[in-house]
């Protein structure tokens, strides 16, 4: 039977997803190797260890990301932006649909509207600048000598004292060394830098009117002490899939469904 | 024509255009003309101009040629390198690139004409003011008042005696009115030229160095090779790909900066119009004859090049919105993508009243901010091929 496969070549990881009759059967993440081919390689071989494959299944694959060209897919590329839509509403399947989806990548932002029918009413990206994107979070974690994943469970109760004045990677790394120079402690810096980041997207965003229904996806969505800034400076509840930083692999392998689908009718 | 060492951007967008094209024979007098600038040496007499305000009528009538120096030539611009603020305008980047690189050109002029249209072609023109021919239009900002019109007409009569002065002659009435049919002809042609693009006859980047050698080349030349390009068009099919047609507005992808068209034409859009003042914009004002006296007419170029110009430096600018949105309306556009040169703070400003606007007539409409670097191509053709994508199909039901 056929399967169709969607491989996510992100900046910072690749992500891939396995469907078959129209249901998830694997996901796969791991971080980028020096060369994208190589990436695609293991992602692939990552995913497919995870299934139990025999010569006759058809493998039909539709990639997307910054190394999308690099996969060489048979079921050719889509456009990250459509997938990421396509791997949100696949995943709100019985669900009211989202009419907001924030990505926050590696090195970008998207911040994704949709009309009431799930298409795309318009979008805004951040321009040439990483500030509040998954590199971000990164510089942060290195310089307090944290693991990223432990920034989720880094924060203070209260409001932070600190005031950021600028999420830009360079001045911020300036600024938590001086910080930490000061005297803060590690939670107090994270609290307000959480906060901070959380106010630039909303600025992103355009700043009024941000409609009722939120995703937040991309891996920095599995920050919940972000996250919960994020609801609370939007004033919205946030809604997180299951695999947030999978979506757009997901998204890209419906596409493949789909245009496997197309091929065989 | 000899060129220098160091146009390999300009050679590439040559290359790239003329590569693709199917009538590559009729667009050889724009890539010479276009060339100039990085010859050895200019033999005859000429001025350098600026932005729009150009005066094409003014200098034609006096005999004197012009040559446009905006630029969008990033190589060349490196060279300005610790002499300009790192947010620049990257034109102004380019053309004062232009003075280190090829300071004869400057040198050899008979005039240089710089409209004080923004900061940025203020400060640029204090890096030319060792040069006694430097002049300088003052353009006043607040548009729609008597007075500002009075002062432009004020000062472009001293333009006037300035170019006499230069070329040793007064400029007659009879040249007065040559120039503007001759500029006429070429706006007549220029709206020829747009009905084959939006025909899909043409592409984007095909227009965009015809229009761009206008920079280099006076209107009768200008016209009778656009007249070439008409006639190797005539029995071209219209473009048979479906594809979604696009309005360019914003800030000018000048030559050899054609990044941001060619992204678009790549993802399966064809640009239908534009508004830029490199390309379109600068064919859109017409002289208009009052009296076919000599200060008459010389008022009349004024008002050409002051009265409906819709350039964002201007304040109350309520106009530059709805003549895009006619022009728009005319190209059965799906959609307008709004371009920013990072540094460029006068079209930055206007792009949030445009975006209100556009989104509030229910417009798809995409802004996107770049400079003429190469580095962002991959995330602009990301949002750019989005943006196609969730345009195509849609049908905009103008109010």
């Amino acid at each position: 039977m056929a399967i169709a496969v969607g491989i996510d070549v992100g900046s910072v990881a690749a992500k891939a997803a396995c469907i078959q009759d129209g249901k998830v059967l694997a996901t796969a993440c791991m971080a980028n190797q020096a060369r994208y081919e190589e990436t695609v390689r293991q992602i692939t071989e990552k995913l497919m260890d995870q299934l139990d494959l025999t010569s006759k299944n058809e493998v039909f694959t539709v990639a997307c990301g910054y190394g999308r060209d690099m996969a060489q897919a048979n079921g050719g590329t889509v456009n990250e932006i459509i997938a990421n839509v396509k791997g949100v509403l696949y995943q709100s399947n019985g669900e009211r649909s989202p009419r907001l989806i924030v990505n926050i990548g590696g090195q970008d932002i998207k911040v994704i509207f949709l009309d009431e029918d799930g298409g795309i009413d318009h979008f805004v990206f951040n321009d040439k600048c990483a500030a509040g994107t998954g590199r971000f979070f990164e510089t942060l974690a290195r310089i307090l000598h944290l693991d990223v994943g432990e920034l989720s469970e880094k924060e203070h109760a209260e409001e932070s004292s600190i005031k950021i004045t600028s999420t830009c990677v360079v001045f911020a790394e300036n600024e938590i060394i001086n910080l930490l120079a000061r005297g803060f402690e590690s939670e107090a810096i994270i609290t307000a830098f959480n906060r901070a980041v959380a106010e630039r997207i909303r600025d992103i965003a355009g700043g009024r009117n941000i409609p009722k229904s939120v995703v937040v996806d991309g891996g920095v969505a599995l920050n919940r002490s972000f996250i919960r800034n994020v609801s609370d400076v939007f004033g919205r509840d946030i809604r997180i899939l299951p695999q947030p930083q999978r979506t757009t692999a997901i998204g890209a392998a419906w596409a493949a469904w789909e245009r496997m689908n197309e091929k065989i009718s | 024509m000899a060129q220098s060492q160091n146009t390999s951007g300009a050679q590439r967008t040559i290359h790239n255009t003329i590569s693709r094209s199917a009538i590559s024979d009729s667009l050889e007098p724009f890539v010479s003309a276009i060339s100039r600038i990085h010859a050895d040496a200019l033999s005859e007499d000429y001025a350098l101009v600026f932005c729009l305000q150009t005066f094409d009528e003014l200098f034609m009538a006096a005999g004197l040629p012009t040559f446009r120096l905006c630029s969008g030539d990033k190589e060349i611009g490196n060279a300005t390198q610790g002499m300009l603020p790192v947010l620049c305008c990257p034109v102004v980047r380019s053309s004062l690139g232009l003075l280190e690189k090829r300071r004869e050109l400057f040198e050899k002029a008979k005039m240089i004409l710089v409209p004080t249209t923004c900061d940025w072609k203020v400060k640029m023109a204090d890096y030319l003011s060792d040069f006694s021919t430097l002049h300088l239009v003052e353009l006043p900002h607040c548009h729609g008042k008597e007075r500002s019109q009075r002062r432009w007409q004020a000062e472009v009569r001293i333009l006037v005696d300035k170019i006499e002065n230069c070329m040793g002659r007064k400029i007659q009435t009879t040249d007065l009115l040559k120039a503007i049919k001759d500029s006429r002809r070429a706006q007549t042609m220029s709206e020829q030229l747009e009905t084959v693009r939006k025909s899909g006859k043409i592409s984007h980047a095909e227009y965009l160095l015809v229009s761009g050698a206008y920079f280099m080349m006076d209107a009768v030349q200008w016209s009778n090779a656009v007249s070439g390009v008409l006639d190797a068009v005539k029995d071209r099919p219209p473009g048979s790909m479906p594809t979604v047609g696009i309005f360019l507005a914003g800030a000018p992808c000048i030559f050899p900066n054609f990044k941001v068209p060619e992204i678009i034409e790549t993802c399966g859009a064809s640009i239908v119009g534009d508004e830029l003042c490199n390309a379109s914009r600068q064919f859109w004002d017409i002289t208009v004859i009052d009296e076919a006296n000599r200060g008459n007419l010389i008022d009349s170029i004024a008002n050409r090049y002051y009265q409906s110009c819709i350039c964002p430096s201007f304040t109350p600018n309520q106009d530059r919105l709805s003549r895009i949105a006619v022009k728009m309306q005319a190209t059965e556009a799906q959609g307008i993508i709004y371009h920013v040169l990072k540094g460029c703070h006068l079209y930055d400003f206007e792009r949030f009243k445009a975006e209100a606007f556009f989104r509030n007539n229910k417009i798809p409409f995409l802004h996107i901010e770049t400079d003429d670097g190469l580095e962002d191509m991959s995330s602009l053709q990301t949002r750019i091929e989005a943006f196609v994508e969730s345009t195509r199909g849609r049908k905009i039901k103008w109010q």
